[in-house]
This record gives structure tokens, C-alpha cells and sequence, in this order.
């Protein structure tokens, strides 16, 4: 299978180009400045602001990355450093639901490789791709903290456990249907816990 | 040593490295300690004037006491440390063997086209720490190949090794923070932040930094094989700061400019003004030879001799117009020759200032006579020589002078040159020029021409902003009818009866000039020092004295104190 670690390509040339200035919601410029109030060093809160950038832009882009270099004082390739350094800063856009699929050890010992052909066969894209519909997007990750669960994916910010396909095929089909809200900051839907017969992710209480 | 690796104050520790014993101060890193025994440690991350990386682990070593082997440049020496180099320890030359192999897993070894072979370190320590073929046999990772990062520097991502030295210089030393690395793993890959460039007046310095052929000179890729260069280690003339530089050159074309190490005055680093400027020091329409009315339609060769028999019984009035890049051994011989003349006339010489910004502070100096102080320190012009100089000029515009000699292209300051100017120079009785520049406007003016030496063509020595003498080696082979400022005063002064330099002029190399200039300045003879000395640094003079403001008429006081 195509190893799709999230590398982002510098094609373009250099050059000096100035990026439209992102626009956030005064509740999340709000959120950034509490954030960076609980470091001592204004960097620290590189990593939240991230979140909060991509948030709004969907991707790290130029702009989001000039926004977060601004609020922290610091250098614009420094920040880049930090977002290409983690895949959870996607580099391209992703669909509305982005899957990732465990691969490391424990949940390939459990079948990681049969969640991931389930992906690549009902949503017909190939890992890192985006549906033409922009609605779902996936692609393989290291261990995401789960092992006990095995195999399993998480879908925004939601875990899904102990996967086998007919599971997969109610969580699709769910999801398409009911189109809930997956993320961490607003997450109230109880799908992913419901769905999957298992505790309720941790994740998702906090 | 670095300065950063030597607080003051430290107390000494002995350390034993390869059995043998050496003293340092405390905490002075083993890659540091090493090299005042003679012992090299093969290092790509570590640089003096920047902070520790420790990425590259090219500097193990074994410390007794120690369960592993240590990076070198990241260990502080303490007393009794007994460290043991690949020199004497099998494990540490395995290891580096081993991590050289690795560094060079993914390395694409297009040394066939790539600039940097021949003055490449991983060429070096693959010759001398592994030289075995790689045992790699999979599929390289494939970066980018010719990503510019800005106006100056060409990125290759796939001959990088990650030392992040180029990041390191813009974060630490011209704080602007272009570089960074992205991507993780093997995937990493330097680059500058989208929509920004490499773009300050240092940028050139990360390509001298770059240990292998990942940065290089957009100017000067693909221009020539090193080996095929003449290279020579040289000081550069652009401003009075004196950058130590090597400099590649050939078939008269200047192809590499690289910053030598000198930690009193450039540490490593060079402006790209000097850099890329390089060649700008060489005339575009060089004057071959000595004429009479050089730019009209009387142009007609005169022989050297019959210039100097017109400069020979004008000496005591002659005014002299120097260069700010003449060499120091030509400022003393001309003091000489105009006190040995008791002459009334006088030497003047223009500043060269301009305003800099912020970041070129960091190396570059607002005026760039590069030798004006050259010319203080023989006491051939005074710390505040302005005044006289813009006296001269107006004297000239006013056809008050009737004797002119100039000395040198830069001799008058382009923006000092007007329709009046010129027409006295040309009212003067006499006005000889050396020149090298038949474009120039003093070239047309002036009654006779000859095709001397641009600096880049001469050897000797230079005293910078900060007082320190250095050695610049010329680069350039220069023409073989020009005649170099010197040997016209030399000449003069036989002429005049004078005997000021000892052997046969025109069979006389600039070096024997030095040598000759060492001997006979009471200051430099007191001091003792030679050629050899003053290349290896330079050699600091004391700050000026209030001798020094006398000037070039009131005679025989030396100017300079120069410290024991």
C-alpha cells in the first residue's frame, strides 16, 4: 500500500508574498489568549493555536500559520517547523470526516489492514485522498494511544473501537445520514460510543 | 577557540586526549581542546559562532567513565577527563564509520555535478573516517533538487544532511529567522517559510556554512570545478572592515568567494556585497600601457621614464590625490618620498561613507575606504583629512595647483566630480594618473595616463576600521605593462636621487615591497613581525595616537604606536 505519511512538498518558489490575514471568531481569539496566558514562554502555545487556526482554514495554510506566528511573536517557519512536524496539522485540505486509521503493531496484529481496505473500498479513495463529495477523507497513522481496543480509527476528534465491518458499515452509514458534529471542542454527540458498544472515549467526555 | 566556549575568569583543567595532556578552561568543549594538541575531530553540525546542534553525531567520542560514547562538541572538558578519539579508540572510529553511513543513506552522490566536490566535508570523511561502499541498497528518499530560496542561494534538498547551520546563522547571528525545517524524519527538508525568502545582507554566509553541496551560490553554480581555481586567501576590499576571504579564481574571472575564519574581525561570516561584488574591483576597460591625452584623438604612448622625468623636479609642490584602497607599504613610501623632498605640496585622500542599516551592522562598516586607515597609521594623512581633501579639490576647481599626481581610481570620490574639476585637472601643468579604468572620468581629464594595478592585483598590506594590519594577497594575476603606484614612486625617487627602495624596481615583487616596507618602518621593525605573522590574524595596532593628526607636510614623527 502507498505509504502516506504526510510530508508537505515545497514546490512553490520563493518569494515575497503577503497571505490574506485570517479572520477568526472573537470567541476563538478569546480561547488563543487564555491559552497563551497559562505559558510562561509565549511559544509554548504554538501547538493549541494550531488547533485553533485549523479550525477556521480546515488546513494549515500560510495565512493560519502567519496568524498563529503573530499572536505568539515568533517566527513564521518556526511555526511551520512545529505543523509539518505532526500529521494531526493536516497539510492539504481533508473532507468534512477525516478518518485515521491506526497501523502500528498491536492494532495490525488485529486486523488494521482489513479497517483500511474497508476505507479505500466504500469510500473509493485512496489513502490521504479526498472524496469528490468532500464529505470523508482518510489515510493511515501511527498509534493512536488505543492498543487496548484494537483494531481502530478515529474520525475527527472521535474514537471508534474494537472494529469489525458490519460496525463500520452502521458508523458509515450513520454518519452520512445524521451528519453529527465529531469535533473535540464541541463534541456532544454520543455516536461514537453508542455505535461501537464500547466505553465512551476519552476523548469525548472531556 | 571560541568565545563562547571560553568565559573569562574559568579556571584551567587538564585533559588527556589520545594520551595526550593538554590544558584548557573549564567547560572549553573537546572538539575545542582537541584542536590545541593537533588532534581533529570530524564534526558537520558543530561551528564556533553558533550554539550547539548536537545533530549530527560525526564528533563521538569516548570518555573513560563515561557508559557511552559523547558527542565532543556538546561536552564541556573538567579535570582529569581522559577522552579517547578515533585516533586511539576502535569503538569511536567504528561508530563514526557507522554514522557516516547513515548521514550518507539517503545522500544522492551526484558529486559528478555537483559544485561543492572537491571542497566537500562529506568527500573528506568518507576518504578518511569510512571509505567503504554503502551497503544501502533501497530506494533513495527524493527531495527537490534546484529550490531557490531567495536572490542568492540555490537549495538542493536531497545532498542535505540536516546540520541546520544555515538555520542556526539566520536565528543566532542576523536574527531574521528565514530558515527552518520542515517535514520530519527523512522527509525533512530546509526551506523557507511560504511566501518568504532568504533574502538580508548575510545571506551568502550559509553557503560557506554548508558543510556539503546542499546551499550554494546561485551566481556562481555549475561555473567551474575547485580544482581547477586558483585559490587565494585574501582580504576583502570592499569596506573597511577587512572580511577575511578566500577567493577562487579563473582565467581572470573571480568564481567563488568564500569567508575565511578570523575571529577578531568576521568570525566566518562575509556581507554579500563583498561576496558577489567581487568582481566590480576589476576595470571594465582596462588602460594597457601609459599615453598622453588617453580618451582624445592626440593619444600617443609615452614611455615610463618620461613621466617621471615631469614628476622628478615637481616633487616639492606636487599634490598628491590617493586612493583609499592603496596599500600600506604605498602610503609610507610616498610619506618618505615627500619628506625626503621637504615638499610643501600634500597628500589628501577621500572619505568613503554611507549610512548602513541594522542587520549589515553586524559586519559591514559605513565607510568603505577600505585602506584610509592604512594611510593614517604611516602618518601620510591626518584622523580628520576631509577637510583637506575637499580643500584640494576646490583648489584644483579654482586651477590653483599646477602639479597633480592621482593615485589610484577612487582617488576622487564620484559624487566630488564636476564639470570644474575636471577642467582643472586638465588646466594643471602636470597631472599623472595611475589608473586601471579608461571609462573613468579622471582618465579623460588627466594629461598622462598610466595603466596600473587594481587592488585585487596587488599584494600587501591593509589596516581596517579597527586597526588591525592584515595581508591581502592579490587574486588576480595582473597585466604585464601595468605599473603598480609603488614602483612609479619607487622610480620618482631614483630619479630624484633618493634611493629609497633597495634593489631593481621594475624586477620587483610586491612581496619583497612587504618585506622591504617591514624592515624600514621603525614602528613595524620594533615590532618584529613578518608576512607569515601578519597572515596568520593579522597583527592589531594601538589606538591612533595624537601624533597621527599631524599630516603628511610637517615631516618625520610616526604616527602610529603600534602595541608591543
Amino acid at each position: 500500500m502507498t505509504d502516506n505519511v504526510q510530508v508537505f512538498h515545497i514546490n512553490a518558489r520563493a518569494n515575497s508574498v503577503q497571505a490574506e490575514p485570517l479572520k477568526v471568531s472573537a470567541e476563538a481569539q478569546k480561547r488563543a489568549e487564555e491559552i497563551v496566558k497559562e505559558y510562561p514562554q509565549k511559544r509554548s502555545a504554538v501547538m493549541p493555536l494550531l488547533y485553533i487556526a485549523q479550525e477556521h482554514t480546515k488546513y494549515i495554510t500560510q495565512s493560519a500559520v502567519e496568524w498563529v506566528a503573530a499572536q505568539l511573536e515568533m517566527p513564521p517557519v518556526q511555526v511551520w517547523e512545529v505543523a509539518t512536524f505532526y500529521t494531526m496539522y493536516y497539510k492539504k485540505p481533508v473532507g468534512q470526516y477525516h478518518v485515521q486509521v491506526c497501523r502500528t503493531l498491536p492494532c495490525a496484529l488485529r486486523g488494521a489492514r482489513k479497517v483500511s481496505e474497508y476505507f479505500h473500498k466504500k469510500l473509493g479513495v485512496r489513502p490521504g485522498d479526498v472524496t469528490k463529495d468532500g464529505l470523508w477523507s482518510f489515510e493511515e497513522v501511527e498509534c493512536l494511544g488505543s492498543c487496548g481496543t484494537a483494531p481502530m480509527c478515529q474520525i475527527n476528534d472521535v474514537f471508534f473501537e474494537n472494529l469489525t465491518d458490519e460496525k463500520l458499515d452502521q458508523i458509515v452509514a450513520r454518519i452520512e445520514k445524521e451528519r453529527p458534529d465529531l469535533r473535540y471542542s464541541t463534541v456532544k454527540d454520543e455516536l461514537g460510543a453508542g455505535l461501537a458498544g464500547c466505553p465512551k472515549s476519552e476523548i469525548s467526555k472531556s | 577557540m571560541s568565545d563562547a566556549a571560553t568565559p573569562k575568569q574559568v579556571e584551567v583543567v587538564n585533559v588527556t586526549i589520545d594520551g595526550k595532556a593538554t590544558q584548557v578552561p573549564k567547560g572549553t568543549n573537546i572538539i575545542e581542546a582537541a584542536k590545541t594538541i593537533g588532534v581533529e575531530i570530524p564534526h558537520y553540525c558543530y561551528h564556533p559562532h553558533l550554539s550547539i546542534a548536537g545533530n549530527c553525531r560525526m564528533c563521538q567520542v569516548s570518555v573513560k567513565g563515561m557508559p557511552k560514547m559523547t558527542i565532543a562538541c556538546n561536552t564541556g572538558a573538567t579535570e582529569g577527563m581522559d577522552v579517547s578519539t578515533h585516533h586511539t579508540s576502535k569503538d569511536v572510529a567504528d561508530a563514526q564509520a557507522a554514522t557516516l553511513e547513515f548521514i550518507l543513506i539517503n545522500h544522492p552522490l551526484d558529486c559528478t555535478v555537483c559544485d561543492q566536490a572537491g571542497h566537500c566535508k562529506l568527500q573528506d570523511y568518507h576518504f578518511e573516517y569510512n571509505a567503504r561502499p554503502s551497503r544501502f541498497v533501497e530506494e533513495k528518499v527524493h527531495k527537490i533538487k534546484a529550490l531557490p530560496l531567495g536572490p542568492t542561494v540555490m537549495l538542493d534538498g536531497e545532498r542535505c544532511i540536516m546540520c541546520t547551520r544555515c538555520v542556526r546563522f539566520c536565528d543566532e547571528i542576523t536574527k531574521t529567522s528565514e530558515l527552518g525545517m520542515l517535514n520530519r524524519g527523512d522527509q525533512s527538508v530546509i526551506a523557507v517559510s511560504p511566501g518568504k525568502e532568504l533574502n538580508n545582507p548575510l545571506s551568502g554566509s550559509v553557503v560557506d556554512l554548508c558543510p556539503v553541496g546542499a546551499l550554494t551560490h546561485r551566481q556562481w553554480r555549475f561555473n567551474t570545478r575547485i580544482w581547477f581555481t586558483k585559490q587565494t586567501e585574501s582580504i576583502c576590499p570592499g569596506c573597511s572592515t577587512g572580511c577575511n576571504v578566500k577567493v577562487a579564481e579563473r582565467d581572470g574571472n573571480i568564481v567563488n568567494v568564500k569567508a575565511r575564519r578570523n575571529d577578531a574581525v568576521n568570525k566566518e561570516w562575509l556581507c554579500d556585497e563583498g561576496r558577489y561584488g567581487f568582481e566590480r574591483f576589476l576595470p571594465n576597460n582596462r588602460i594597457t600601457g601609459s599615453y598622453r591625452n588617453l580618451t582624445s584623438g592626440s593619444r600617443e604612448a609615452v614611455q615610463i621614464a618620461d613621466v617621471i622625468n615631469a614628476l622628478k623636479g615637481t616633487l616639492k609642490t606636487l599634490t598628491v590625490l590617493l586612493s583609499p584602497d592603496l596599500l600600506v607599504e604605498e602610503y609610507y613610501l610616498l610619506r618618505q618620498l615627500l619628506n625626503r623632498a621637504t615638499s610643501v605640496g600634500r597628500a589628501v585622500i577621500p572619505g568613503y561613507k554611507r549610512s548602513i542599516t541594522p542587520l549589515e551592522e553586524i559586519l559591514v562598516s559605513p565607510d568603505y575606504a577600505s585602506n584610509v586607515t592604512g594611510a593614517r597609521v604611516v602618518g601620510l594623512v591626518g584622523e580628520e583629512s576631509d577637510g583637506d581633501y575637499k580643500d584640494v579639490l576646490q583648489k584644483i576647481r579654482r586651477k590653483e595647483i599646477e602639479n597633480i599626481l592621482v593615485l589610484g581610481d577612487r582617488a576622487i570620490a564620484p559624487q566630488d566630480i564636476d564639470e570644474a574639476l575636471l577642467e582643472g585637472l586638465s588646466a594643471a601643468r602636470v597631472s599623472v594618473g595611475v589608473l586601471t579604468d579608461a571609462d573613468s572620468k579622471l582618465a579623460s581629464s588627466l594629461g598622462t595616463v598610466v595603466g596600473g594595478r587594481s587592488v585585487l592585483e596587488k599584494s600587501g598590506l591593509l589596516v581596517n576600521n579597527k586597526r588591525r594590519m592584515q595581508y591581502a594577497q592579490g587574486v588576480v594575476q595582473f597585466p604585464d605593462n601595468s605599473v603598480p603606484e609603488w614602483r612609479l614612486l619607487g622610480l620618482i625617487g631614483e630619479a630624484a636621487g633618493y634611493k629609497m627602495l633597495p634593489v631593481n624596481l621594475m624586477h620587483v615583487g610586491d612581496r619583497e615591497l612587504t618585506r622591504w616596507y617591514l624592515g624600514s618602518d621603525p614602528v613595524m621593525s620594533a615590532l618584529g613581525v613578518t608576512i607569515a605573522k601578519i597572515k596568520d590574524g593579522g597583527v592589531q595596532l594601538s589606538a591612533a595616537s595624537k601624533d597621527s593628526s599631524v599630516g603628511a607636510q610637517s615631516g618625520l614623527s610616526m604616527g602610529a604606536s603600534p602595541a608591543a
